[in-house]
C-alpha cells in the first residue's frame, strides 16, 4: 500500500494451456508478480486465503478491503 | 491504523455495513450490501456473531470445556455429544470417505479435530442467518473461507480474490460467486500444521488449494485434502458439477471446474474434461 492506496492487487489474464490427462481443465502458468493492478479494475470484495491469525490479518489485503473508505 | 481508500467501482452506488469479529484465533469479517441497509442489519449480524461463539463453545479444541474436548480426552462418548457436535462429525466422517482418507480428522494427534470442516460450516450457517433476516447481499470470511449470498453490487455476483501464497497484498486469481463458497488451504500462515493421514508426516502436494462451491463446510475440507493430496485429488470431484478448483504449485496453477475455467479459456471450445466436473 502507498498513502493508504492499494497499489499492488496483481491480477494477471492467464494464457490457457493444454489440458491434462487427469481430468483437470487447464493449467496455467501464472505470472505471479505482474504489473500492479488497482483494486478498482479488480472487483474483488474479498480474499480467500490459508487460515490466518488476527495479528496477519491486519497485514493483508482482506483487512484493507474491509477498511476501505469506499 | 492507516485508512485504506479505494475507488466506489466495486459498490456502484450501493452502501455496505461491514463487521470484523475476532474469534477462533483468526478473524471473521462479515460484509453485507444493499441500495439501501435497514438499520437493524446491525443486530442481524450480531446475531450471526453470537453463533460464532456458540461454535467456539462446542467445537474449540483448545479450550477444554466444550463437547470436542470432553470427546478428544475421552471424558465422554460421541452418544454424550450435542446433535450438532453429532451432526457435524457424521459430515467429516462422509467427506473422509469421499476423498478416501485424506480428509481425516480422526488421523491427528490428541483425539479427533473437526476443525477443518467447522470453518467453512459455520460460515454457511452465519451467511443465512443474515439473509433470513431480510438481508439478501453477504459475504462471510471466516479467516479466508468465504460463503457469499447474492451480489456484491448491482448484477455482480461476489468476486472472491485467491491469495498469493507469498504476497498478503496479492491476488492469483478471481472468481464471482452467486450463493456459493471459495475456501483455501495452505501453509503459509501458519507453517506445516497439516497432516497427511497417508504418511503420518506434515506434508502437503501444493502451495495452496482453493475449492469452489455450493457448501463452505465441503469446500473447507475438500481444499484440505486436495493441498495434501495434489492434483490427483481432482476424481474426487466426479459427479459434482457444481464444484471447481484451482491449485498452486509453486510457479504453476492447475484449474478445473467453470469457475476458473470460463474466466481463464475465453478462447478455447468447451472441452470435454471440463464436463466431468
Amino acid at each position: 500500500m502507498k498513502n493508504g492506496v492499494i497499489t499492488d492487487i496483481a491480477i494477471p489474464q492467464f494464457p490457457n494451456s493444454d489440458p491434462k490427462s487427469t481430468g483437470l481443465s487447464g493449467t496455467v502458468i501464472p505470472t505471479l508478480r505482474q504489473e500492479a493492478l488497482t483494486a478498482q479494475s479488480a472487483k474483488i470484495a474479498t480474499v480467500s486465503g490459508a487460515t490466518c491469525t488476527s495479528d496477519a490479518f491486519i497485514q493483508s489485503l482482506q483487512s484493507a478491503l474491509t477498511a476501505a473508505g469506499l | 491504523m492507516t485508512m485504506t481508500t479505494l475507488a466506489p467501482a466495486n459498490l456502484q452506488g450501493w452502501t455496505r455495513e461491514v463487521h470484523i469479529e475476532e474469534v477462533w484465533g483468526t478473524v471473521v469479517t462479515f460484509e453485507v450490501r444493499d441500495e439501501f441497509l435497514d438499520p437493524s442489519v446491525k443486530e442481524a449480524i450480531a446475531e450471526a456473531v453470537r453463533f460464532l461463539h456458540q461454535v467456539d463453545r462446542w467445537f474449540s479444541t483448545y479450550k477444554l470445556d466444550t463437547p470436542i474436548s470432553a470427546l478428544r480426552m475421552g471424558f465422554a462418548t460421541i452418544d454424550q455429544m450435542p446433535d450438532v457436535v453429532r451432526g457435524v462429525l457424521l459430515q467429516c466422517a462422509q467427506i473422509r470417505d469421499l476423498t478416501e482418507g485424506v480428509f481425516n480428522p480422526w488421523s491427528v494427534k490428541g483425539g479427533v479435530d473437526p476443525s477443518g470442516y467447522v470453518k467453512g460450516w459455520a460460515a454457511d450457517i452465519a451467511a443465512d442467518m443474515i439473509v433470513a433476516r431480510g438481508f439478501m447481499n453477504v459475504s462471510v470470511n471466516a479467516g479466508g473461507d468465504v460463503s457469499c449470498r447474492g451480489y456484491q453490487s448491482p448484477d455482480q455476483p461476489w468476486v472472491v480474490g485467491i491469495r498469493h501464497p507469498e504476497d498478503a497484498y496479492a491476488v492469483v486469481a478471481s472468481t464471482a460467486v452467486l450463493d456459493g463458497a471459495v475456501a483455501t488451504s495452505a501453509e503459509y500462515e501458519r507453517g506445516k500444521h497439516i497432516l497427511n493421514p497417508r504418511s503420518g508426516r506434515y506434508e502437503v502436494a501444493l502451495s495452496s488449494a482453493t475449492v469452489v462451491g455450493p457448501d463452505a463446510g465441503l469446500a473447507d475440507a475438500l481444499a484440505t485434502a486436495l493441498l495434501i493430496e495434489g492434483p490427483s485429488g481432482v476424481r474426487w470431484f466426479a459427479g459434482m458439477p457444481g464444484w471447481s478448483g484451482y491449485l498452486i504449485d509453486g510457479e504453476t496453477a492447475h484449474f478445473f471446474g467453470t469457475a476458473f475455467g470460463a474466466e481463464m479459456a475465453p478462447t478455447s471450445e468447451p472441452d470435454e474434461s471440463e464436463r466431468e466436473f
